[in-house]
């Protein structure tokens, strides 16, 4: 049931998903090519203009569709009156939720991937890089990856609690939503309120979590001063990172523990569509 | 005592201080039709939510085919609302896809032979269609399950009479022997020809459940006459 509750999100929202994706791609082409035409002109200054305009203004709208549909198809579906149909479906909660969540996570990833892709394209037509200087500056990395390689472990930090970040995002929106049923007929300010609520209690506990690595911290700075290499300072660095990230990622896992079952409790055991 | 469907016991739903149902005690059957019937804000909606698990009882229980109301009654009850509720930027196609995806007991060549007899554009988005048009699709996508309940909320109202005697019909022939019908409404008449039982309710409390023929037998009216002269304001 999993499967065929994302195959249908998907299908739901693949149309303006991958219409937005083929715009930014276009766009970032003709930018690209127009960048290429004499400067002077008062006719290819205007296109460069107006081209570069639109193609930021698409970007943005890419990089916050994922997040506005997310919105709109949970509020809709869960909430609204499709909601007679979804709660209806011979499908558990966790399951809705889940499909859901991966759905958008999977959009998100892939706007910033087409963004990364999209923003490459120009930045060749500005002559700023170009095809040839590519595998240079990739071994030139791969080379201080090899000499370095906590960067690696760093970097790979990262990418998990960037993961982590993006999933604990999705719930907190949702739990936001589904708590906004409690405030009657003001539901749709209910939700903002409960989104605001919600990351103001929980930034004063991980605020003062996230204190709890600083008393560490003196000590390595003492050493990071004392060090005499780029390999020892690497190494104080990645000690002080690690307990940062671990701390994050528990706080991470925690809140979307949290969300989750907030977003289940209030579908399940409170809900009361209109 | 194997035919019995539903069975809600000393149920109660309040919102807040308000008693929208209190303590409610209904056994329904196999195999019949059964008109809910009751003023505006009498409870029916509650009740029939109840059912579907789009509210919970604040106490009391109700069980479809012996299990609480669960992933396994809702694969058995099909169950219309009195609001649209398909997404409107899909086509009768692509419900009907949906419904065969998630319903086991979706039956989809009684439901083309619905959308044909019915003249529904099966390409057109539901946003694109008349009020009347949209409760038909709805309408056919819950009779085209072979389901044990068909729970059906105000399924009538909208839609013009020629319609309404052939969702009637459709209704009375569909539905196999074991299974029952609820109809919740408020146009009596045009109804009580295909019903065997009537439930009224008012102001939250059952007042009356009894099969027509022993409500035509016993008082000698119709059920319209009867609703009229109970729920008198």
């Amino acid at each position: 049931m999993l499967k065929k509750l994302i195959k249908h999100e998907f299908k739901a929202t693949a149309k303006i998903m991958g219409l937005l994706f083929g715009a930014v791609l276009l766009l970032s082409v003709l930018t690209s090519i127009s960048l290429k035409l004499p400067e002077g002109n008062k006719f290819f200054d205007t296109i460069k203009a107006v081209l570069i305009a639109v193609y930021v203004v698409v970007m943005f709208g890419m990089m916050f569709a994922g997040i506005l549909l997310l919105i709109f198809r949970f509020y809709n579906n869960m909430l609204k009156d499709q909601g007679y149909l979804t709660h209806t479906l011979p499908v558990k909660m966790w399951q809705h939720i889940v499909a859901k969540m991966l759905t958008y996570f999977v959009w998100i990833v892939a706007a910033v991937v087409v963004a990364a892709v999209s923003l490459g394209i120009f930045l060749m037509g500005t002559g700023v890089v170009n095809f040839s200087q590519i595998g240079e500056v990739m071994s030139e990395i791969g080379a201080s990856l090899e000499q370095y390689p906590q960067i690696i472990t760093i970097l790979l930090w990262i990418l998990v609690l960037g993961i982590v970040q993006i999933f604990a995002n999705i719930l907190c929106l949702f739990a936001s939503m589904s708590m906004g049923q409690l405030f009657g007929k003001h539901r749709v300010a209910g939700s903002v309120a409960s989104y605001i609520g919600l990351n103001y209690i929980i930034g004063i506990f991980t605020s003062f979590i996230m204190y709890l690595p600083m008393n560490s911290f003196e000590g390595q700075i003492n050493a990071l001063d004392e060090a005499t290499n780029i390999a020892d300072m690497i190494q104080i660095f990645q000690n002080m990172l690690n307990g940062f990230f671990v701390i994050t990622l528990v706080v991470e896992l925690v809140l979307i523990a949290l969300y989750f079952g907030i977003t289940h409790f209030m579908l399940t055991r409170k809900l009361n569509l209109e | 005592m194997n035919d019995i469907l539903l069975e809600a016991e000393y149920l109660t739903k309040c919102y807040g201080k308000k008693k929208a149902l209190s303590n409610i005690n209904i056994t329904l059957e196999k195999g019949k039709i059964i008109g809910l019937l009751g003023p505006n804000g009498s409870g029916k909606s509650t009740f029939i939510k109840l059912c579907n698990g789009l509210l919970q009882p604040t106490s009391g229980s109700i069980k479809i085919v012996g299990q609480p109301i669960g992933i396994e009654t809702k694969k058995v009850v099909s169950y219309l609302p009195e609001r649209t509720y398909l997404d409107d930027n899909m086509t009768p196609t692509q419900l009907l896809d949906y419904f065969m995806d998630f319903y086991e007991d979706f039956d989809k060549e009684r439901a083309l032979g619905m959308f044909k007899s019915l003249n529904i554009d099966m390409k057109q988005r539901m946003k694109n269609m008349s009020k009347g048009t949209k409760e038909k699709v709805q309408l056919i996508l819950v009779m085209s399950r072979r389901a044990k309940l068909y729970i059906l909320d105000e399924p009538i109202g909208g839609v013009d009479p020629a319609a309404r005697d052939y969702i009637l019909n459709t209704i009375i022939t569909n539905y196999d022997p074991e299974a029952s019908v609820i109809i919740s409404t408020h146009l009596i008449s045009d109804i009580e020809n295909v019903l065997d039982e009537v439930i009224f309710i008012k102001n939250g409390e059952k007042v009356l459940q009894k099969s027509v023929d022993a409500i035509r037998e016993d008082e000698g009216k119709s059920i319209d006459a009867l609703f009229r002269e109970v729920f008198r304001c």
